[in-house]
């Protein structure tokens, strides 16, 4: 026969979901025995299952901005001096992009009420080669310009999108059977991301392009006008 | 591959394919974590901590620290279990910070009669009491009992994530519902009496 103590631990870990079946089997008939253990299991099961009313609030709904913002100030960047690479490119990038997607969530008006009437993509290459032995710099710095450059974008009212595109190898379909290719094809330099902005001609665009950290630390930026009579708004 | 969109979808890579992206430098790994993690971790932090504004502040910091340490992450144990390992951290620094100016906030129930830190308020008595009783446990007792309760996590889990034996868990969840219980019905006979 189990005894009561044994029983007052099983019946808060059969709660838990923690009880094996043959324990179960035995808790069981204790009970139907025990009136004491039978109105213990009862209180215990009351305050588990009250437990389980206690609400919690909702999370603050900005909380991928303020994160990204605390990115922009650095606080998680190693406060040594590094190598530039094309990781610390992309990861510059990322920031950049996370929050133009953020901003350009809350902040940006829509593209119809946008600064200026035509739409350019800005594709941004990577460095033509790494720049490990070329520079040095912090990569903290490197971060805020990039983050800063798409604020003020969005600010502006001029960041319509934004993506980083994934770290991987190019894979290109070519022909008419659709071969797959690559990565060894010839693709460089390659595309690491992209923003869509509004400016009132190219001339604009350009000097938009010109002012991103990108151009400084060796990428290159391919802008295009976006046609806005085919699938435009 | 599909990343956070403009409807807030959710990148559809796992989290150890995740963690390896931010590894390598992509930072918008680390929104798409923070998007599919950052309510659960937040829960958590509010049940220990009894405040909104200090959860959310907590989760900014607890992923900052993903960001930080990510290369501390080899993947031998589950992504939520990491992370909840670093919330558990960080909820025990903000605690040890702010001990000193409110010490006796953890020191159990004698606490009771005062106002905690506890920023809900529910419409039945009972819960807000059974909530101030809660938040009366001591850290150690309050934080299994609500990664067993409201995260569903074994003993074992739990000691995963405390750095503790499956036993010593145990026992801790044991005495913790215990010792609420006895609270909820002391309560109760009180107003039974009145």
């Amino acid at each position: 026969m189990m005894k009561c103590e044994l029983a007052s631990e099983l019946i808060i870990d059969r709660l838990t979901g923690n009880l094996s079946g043959s324990e179960e089997k035995e808790l069981s008939a204790h009970l139907d025995s025990c009136d004491s253990c039978r109105e213990a299991a009862k209180q215990l099961r009351t305050t588990w299952l009250d437990l389980g009313r206690l609400s919690v609030p909702s999370p603050r709904s900005d909380g991928l901005k303020r994160l990204s913002g605390r990115l922009s100030v650095g606080r998680i960047a190693s406060p040594r001096r590094v190598v530039i690479s094309r990781v610390a490119i992309a990861a510059s990038l990322g920031v950049a992009i996370l929050i133009g997607y953020v901003t350009g969530r809350t902040a940006s008006p829509p593209a119809s009420e946008s600064v200026a009437g035509s739409e350019f993509m800005f594709l941004l290459r990577e460095p033509a080669q790494p720049l490990e032995e070329l520079v040095t710099a912090d990569i903290t710095e490197i971060v805020r310009e990039y983050q800063d450059w798409a604020t003020d974008l969005a600010r502006a009212g001029q960041l319509i999108g934004a993506r980083k595109l994934a770290d991987e190898p190019d894979l290109w379909l070519v022909g008419t059977s659709g071969n797959r290719s690559g990565p060894n094809l010839n693709t460089w330099p390659r595309i690491s991301g992209y923003f869509v902005v509004a400016a009132a001609d190219l001339n604009a665009a350009i000097t938009i392009a010109r002012n991103s950290p990108h151009l400084k630390y060796g990428g290159a930026i391919e802008v295009r006008s976006i046609d806005m009579v085919a699938g435009g708004n | 591959m599909r990343v956070v969109d403009s409807r807030g979808q959710i990148d559809s890579n796992s989290d150890i394919e995740l963690m390896s992206r931010l590894r390598s430098g992509d930072l918008q790994a680390l929104g798409s974590l923070f998007l599919r993690h950052h309510a659960r971790v937040y829960e958590l932090c509010f049940r220990l901590c009894g405040d909104s504004q200090t959860a959310d502040d907590l989760v900014q910091e607890i992923f900052l620290r993903v960001l930080r340490y990510r290369n501390n992450f080899a993947g031998k144990a589950a992504f939520p279990t990491w992370l909840n390992r670093i919330a558990r951290n960080v909820c025990l620094d903000h605690f040890a910070q702010t001990k000193r100016r409110r010490s006796a906030q953890y020191q159990a129930l004698e606490s009771l009669s005062e106002e905690t830190e506890s920023s809900i308020d529910f419409p039945d008595e009972r819960l807000t009491f059974l909530n101030k009783a809660l938040m009366a446990l001591p850290l150690e007792k309050r934080e299994v009992l609500v990664l067993s309760r409201y995260h569903s996590l074994s003993y074992a889990e739990i000691g995963k994530v405390c750095n503790c034996s499956e036993s010593a868990v145990k026992v801790r969840v044991h005495r913790a519902l215990r010792q609420l219980r006895d609270l909820y019905f002391e309560l109760d006979r009180e107003n039974d009496e009145v």
